[in-house]
C-alpha cells in the first residue's frame, strides 16, 4: 500500500517536472522567435529522443502569412521538418530549402489542411539525450 | 526492516521517473516500436534547459493536434468585408451564471471568441470589457495569472492601441491553454477550444443577408478547421460535458457534409522575400441552402453553450 502510494507520487512529481522544463524552454528559448506574428493559442511540446517523430496536422487559412517554427535543444541536433499537404505530397523539407534555421515563413493560396513532419536524427553514442521539442505557429494578416 | 523496504523502492521510484519523464506531455503517442539498443541510465528528471539523459529505448510518433485560432477566424470574417454586430455577443453581464467549472471553460472560449472578435474590428471599449470577463473566468478556473492586472492597466492606459490588444488576447490564450493542459485539465482545455470555434462561427453567420460571396466561401472552408477542432478535442480524455459538446457538434458536422470540395495539388514556389508560397490545394464552395443549414446548427449549438 505504501508502495503504491510512493508510486503515485512520484508519477505525479515526475511527469510534473518535466512538463514544467518544457513549458520554461519553451518560454525562454522559442516564443520570442515568434514576435510579429499572432501565436496560434495551442501549446504543443513533447519530450523526445534521436529516431523520434513529430506530427501535426493543422489547416492554415488563405490571406493569412504564416511562420512554422521547430524548436528543440540543441542536444537532440539539426531535427528536420517536412509540410506535407493533406494528400502527403511533400510541399517542402528543412535539409533542402531551409537547412539553416528552424523556422520558415509560408501563405497558402487556397485554405487547407497541411501535415507537418519533424524527425529528430538519429544517434550513434552509447549515451542517448532527451530534449523538448516545441511546434509553433504564429500568423499575420 | 522499514529501512530495507525504502532501499529496495528506491530503483523502481528512480526507473519509473525516468519513464515518465521521457513519455511525458501529450496525449496521443503512437509507439513505432524501433529498438536502439541503447544502454539504460537512471535519472530524476530534466535539467533547467529542457534535456536529460534518457533511458527510452524504443522511438514514437509524437502526434501533436491543433486548431486556427479565433483571432484568425475573425481575421477572416472581417476581410471578406462582414460588419460588427455587438448585440450578437454573448452579454458580458452574464458571466456570473457560469458556475461549474465546465460552463466556465465554455464560456471562457465564447467570451474569448467574442473578445477576438471586437479586438479585430477596432472594438477596443468592448474589447477590455470582454477582456474582464476572461480574467474573472480565469480566476475561477484557478488559473488568473494568464491574465495580470497590471497588462490590463497598461491596456487601459492605451485604450486604442488595437495590437497591444491582439498582443494580449493571443498571449492569454496561448497562456490558458498551456496552464490547463500542465494542470491535467486538458479536457477543459478542449471546452474552450471547441466553444470558441462555435461562437467565432456564430458571428460569421449572423445578417448572413447581408454576407458577400467571399463570406461563403470562407464559411465553407471552416469545414477543415472543424475537422481540426473535432479532432484536438476527440484526443483528450472524454468527461462528460466534453462529450456532450462534441456529440451536439456532430449536426454542425452533418450540415457542413453539403459542402463540395475540388482538390488540386500542392505547389510551392518561393518569393523575392524570402517565403515560401503553397499554391494548389481544395477549394470550397457551398449553396445558399447548405450556408443556412450550418448557421442554423451552429447557433443550436451556441444557445447551448451560453444558456
Amino acid at each position: 500500500m505504501k508502495h503504491t502510494l510512493l508510486l503515485l507520487l512520484a508519477f505525479g512529481l515526475f511527469t510534473t517536472m518535466a512538463e514544467a522544463q518544457c513549458r520554461s524552454f519553451t518560454k525562454k528559448n522559442c516564443l520570442s522567435s515568434l514576435d510579429g506574428y499572432i501565436q496560434n493559442d495551442n501549446y504543443n511540446s513533447a519530450i523526445l529522443i534521436p529516431g523520434d517523430e513529430a506530427e501535426l496536422m493543422l489547416t492554415f487559412l488563405a490571406g493569412q502569412d504564416y511562420r512554422l517554427i521547430i524548436c528543440s535543444h540543441p542536444v537532440l541536433g539539426e531535427v528536420a521538418y517536412e509540410i506535407n499537404d493533406a494528400g502527403g505530397k511533400l510541399l517542402f523539407d528543412s535539409r533542402k530549402n531551409e537547412p539553416d534555421v528552424n523556422y520558415v515563413d509560408f501563405k497558402v493560396e487556397t485554405t487547407q489542411q497541411l501535415q507537418i513532419r519533424v524527425q529528430v536524427p538519429e544517434t550513434r553514442t552509447a549515451i542517448m539525450h532527451e530534449g523538448c521539442v516545441t511546434v509553433l505557429v504564429g500568423s499575420k494578416s | 526492516m522499514r529501512f530495507n523496504q525504502r532501499i529496495q523502492a528506491l530503483p523502481l521510484l528512480i526507473g519509473l521517473g525516468v519513464f515518465l519523464t521521457t513519455g511525458c506531455g501529450g496525449s496521443q503517442d503512437e509507439h513505432a516500436g524501433h529498438d536502439h539498443g541503447t544502454e539504460t541510465e537512471a535519472v530524476g528528471g530534466m535539467d533547467t534547459d529542457g534535456m536529460a539523459v534518457t533511458s527510452r529505448q524504443n522511438t514514437l510518433t509524437k502526434i501533436f493536434h491543433a486548431a486556427p485560432s479565433p483571432i484568425e477566424t475573425a481575421s477572416l470574417i472581417k476581410r471578406s468585408g462582414a460588419n460588427f454586430h455587438k448585440d450578437a455577443l454573448n452579454g458580458a453581464n452574464r458571466a456570473s451564471e457560469y458556475t461549474t467549472s465546465d460552463a466556465q471553460a465554455i464560456n471562457l472560449g465564447v467570451y474569448g471568441a467574442d473578445l477576438s472578435y471586437a479586438t479585430i474590428f477596432e472594438e477596443n471599449s468592448t474589447g477590455l470589457e470582454y477582456l474582464a470577463v476572461i480574467k474573472s473566468l480565469s480566476a475561477e478556473l484557478g488559473v488568473d495569472d494568464v491574465l495580470s492586472g497590471a497588462r490590463i492597466d497598461e491596456l487601459e492606459a492605451n485604450r486604442n492601441d488595437r495590437e497591444m490588444l491582439i498582443d494580449i488576447v493571443s498571449d492569454t490564450f496561448y497562456e490558458l491553454n498551456e496552464r490547463l493542459k500542465f494542470n491535467g485539465q486538458e479536457d477543459l482545455a478542449g471546452l474552450v477550444v471547441a466553444a470558441g470555434w462555435v461562437e467565432g462561427m456564430y458571428l460569421a453567420t449572423r445578417h448572413l443577408e447581408e454576407a458577400s460571396e467571399e463570406l461563403k466561401t470562407r464559411i465553407a472552408e471552416q469545414k477543415l478547421v472543424l475537422d481540426d477542432v473535432m479532432r484536438l478535442c476527440q484526443s483528450y480524455e472524454q468527461t462528460e460535458a466534453l462529450e456532450e459538446l462534441l456529440t451536439s457538434m456532430e449536426a454542425i458536422v452533418a450540415a457542413y457534409s453539403d459542402v463540395s470540395t475540388a482538390e488540386g495539388e500542392g505547389t510551392t514556389s518561393r518569393e523575392e522575400s524570402g517565403s515560401f508560397v503553397i499554391g494548389g490545394g481544395p477549394t470550397f464552395s457551398a449553396d445558399n441552402a447548405t450556408i443556412e443549414a450550418i448557421a442554423s446548427a451552429v447557433e443550436t449549438v451556441r444557445s447551448g453553450c451560453i444558456q
